[in-house]
């Protein structure tokens, strides 16, 4: 599904030499993996997790998903891309808070090729998945955190991807939250979904089934790995 | 359906500011209109004029008071008609004492030369034939009145003279506010004196109308004191010198270049005078629009940056938030071509009865450049400041 090969990011950096946050990364994941991307703070793992989501682009090296050159996509393509194939887990949730639930995870099927009168069924599928379904007409600020990245993770899976990327996704939940969440992306992982987790938390890496270590923009190690912890 | 929804969700929590938006656009664009309205109708009749075809012409106003009586008048432009040198003489007669639904109104009567000089500004229909009556002998009628407004063109009507009817037929009709020739000015006349906005009813002057309406009775034409003298091009200067020097003796004579020298004056003098106001309310809108603008994107920027992250593209979010705001400009604009377009209904209907404003084609025109101009400020503000708060930047940093 995805293979990266001497993938190189670099960031300007002002009136000197560029930072290189990723350096000749190479990297393969197949359809069905539970990958974990472990680092301290710096270590380049959110921006690998960006450009493995078409979020941001890199300088130098390859980057096919689902056999589609990444680097060759303009803007419209990669967005496009990113709509039908990618579902994001961020540690602030990323939700729009004045809005309703069922809006928030609507909200891909708006750019997407979803017809409007299917939009709202869709969304609460999504929602009955991680048992938020009564919630969808509250507003996203009125749920607890828990809950908010519950609602993520539906709005991640509407589109039904085939890959969700989760950056940090119990950061800011306590540890017994923190389980729920991950046994939700364990379940989905189980239905087929491929899931990559960025964590510096080795709690969270222990759900996972293939641990990669990054420090200083390269892979450090990249082993298969027991889950500790099973849903 | 998904587009308005999307654009329907940014609306949500700036409302304020952008019905705030639309309605200063609105307001200072319907100021501005109405002041190039007043400018077009000073630059409309100068138009007329200068291609009126009068620049071997003389204005002649009679100062004396009272003013000839109308034989004294027939005979003085029929001796002038007969001056050597002299091609036409352009005049206005009003033969009175038709009544129509109760009220008396007088018709104008337009010669060959008259019409030539100042064509009508009909919106529909045609001007008038050869000799002024319809192919089955009825007087032809343009309606610069809008008292036939239920009278198909080409239909046929009876006008009341003294009990008698008169056959007459619709043949054109002048938009409000019925700008047609008036000679009935003196002392600084310019081209706009030319063009007078008020209601009448416009009729041939030749041999064949004037026998229609004298088989209907006793007549009484009223000519006015004023005229144009024009000269043809081969007449030569002592023959023009003789006329004016004589001429001169009882009225006020203007050449050509006098008038439009004055109309010139007055042009600009409306220009210094109507313009600014508009100018500082439309500089007022277009401030008030870029900060509103940036104050849209700024606080859409972070929703901007989840729309991202659910697959919404740079250029579609940078299309759906100018769509948003430029809505706002197009609101401003439709109003103000909506006014346009009423405009004459409204004065008819005496309800904003503006004087000496034209709107025409060009006020359309006027409002299409602002509602342009205000789609670039707002496209290249939307453009500026996507770059300034990129949504990988906004999402890195609510990470952190």
């Amino acid at each position: 599904m995805i293979t990266i090969q001497g993938l190189c990011k670099d960031y300007p950096m002002e009136g000197g030499a560029p930072f290189h946050a990723l350096k000749d990364i190479d990297l393969r994941v197949e359809k069905g993996e539970f990958v974990s991307i472990c680092g301290r703070s710096g270590s380049g793992k959110s921006t690998l997790l960006n450009v493995i989501g078409c979020l941001d682009t890199y300088q130098k090296g390859s980057y096919r998903f689902l056999g589609l050159d990444v680097g060759k996509l303009n803007d419209s393509k990669a967005a496009i891309l990113r709509n039908r194939h990618i579902g994001f887990v961020l540690q602030d949730f990323s939700l729009i808070n004045n809005k309703t639930v069922l809006f928030n995870v609507m909200l891909p099927l708006y750019f997407g090729k979803t017809p409007y009168r299917e939009m709202k069924g869709k969304a609460l599928k999504a929602l009955e998945k991680v048992g938020l379904a009564e919630q969808a007409h509250k507003r996203a600020n009125q749920l607890s955190g828990g809950q908010r990245q519950r609602v993520a993770i539906a709005r991640a899976i509407v589109g039904e991807p085939e890959l969700v990327l989760a950056d940090e996704p119990t950061g800011a939940l306590d540890s017994g939250t923190s389980a729920q969440i991950m046994g939700l992306l364990q379940g989905m992982n189980d239905s087929g979904i491929t899931i990559l987790v960025v964590t510096h938390d080795e709690t969270v890496a222990g759900y996972c089934r293939r641990k990669i270590v990054i420090s200083d923009g390269m892979i450090q190690s990249d082993q298969p790995d027991q889950p500790k912890y099973v849903n | 359906m998904k587009t308005w929804a999307c654009i329907r969700s940014i609306y949500k929590g700036i409302r304020v500011p952008c019905v705030l938006l639309a309605f200063i656009m609105t307001v200072a664009l319907l100021v501005a209109t109405i002041a190039f309205g007043h400018y077009r109708y000073f630059t409309y009749s100068r138009d007329v004029y200068e291609g009126s075809g009068l620049e071997n012409a003389y204005y002649v106003a009679h100062f004396a008071d009272p003013t000839p009586d109308q034989e004294a008048m027939d005979r003085e432009l029929a001796e002038t008609r007969q001056l050597p040198g002299v091609e036409a003489v352009l005049y206005d007669t009003a033969v009175n004492g038709f009544t129509i639904d109760g009220q008396l109104w007088g018709i104008m009567l337009l010669s060959d030369s008259v019409c030539d000089a100042f064509p009508l500004d009909l919106y529909s229909g045609r001007s008038f034939s050869e000799t002024g009556l319809t192919a089955d002998g009825a007087l032809e009628i343009v309606d610069a009145s809008g008292l036939f407004s239920d009278i198909a063109l080409g239909g046929s009507f009876s006008l009341n003279y003294g009990g008698t009817p008169v056959r007459a037929g619709l043949t054109g009709r002048i938009r409000y506010p019925y700008f047609h020739i008036n000679f009935g000015s003196s002392g600084d006349v310019a081209a706009d004196n030319f063009l007078s906005a008020q209601t009448a009813i416009l009729a041939k002057d030749t041999p064949e109308t004037r026998a229609l309406l004298e088989a209907a009775g006793e007549v009484y034409y009223a000519t006015g004191s004023n005229y144009f003298v024009v000269f043809s091009d081969d007449a030569s200067r002592q023959e023009i010198d003789r006329y004016l020097e004589e001429a001169g003796k009882s009225c006020l004579i203007l050449s050509y270049s006098e008038i439009l020298d004055e109309t010139n004056r007055r042009v600009d003098e409306n220009l210094r005078l109507c313009f600014p106001l508009p100018v500082f309310l439309l500089i007022l809108s277009t401030v008030s629009l870029f900060s509103i603008s940036v104050i849209v994107i700024y606080r859409k920027a972070t929703e901007n940056a989840v729309w991202y992250l659910c697959g919404c593209s740079k250029r579609k979010s940078l299309l759906l938030i100018f769509a948003c705001i430029g809505l706002c400009g197009a609101v401003a604009a439709a109003l103000n071509a909506v006014f346009i377009l009423l405009f004459p209904l409204l004065g008819e209907r005496g309800i904003l009865p503006l004087e000496r404003i034209y709107l025409d084609g060009w006020s359309f025109l006027f409002i299409a450049g602002y509602l342009l101009l205000t789609l670039l400020i707002v496209f290249v503000t939307s453009v500026l400041l996507q770059r300034r708060t990129s949504p990988i930047q906004l999402l890195r940093r609510l990470d952190q």
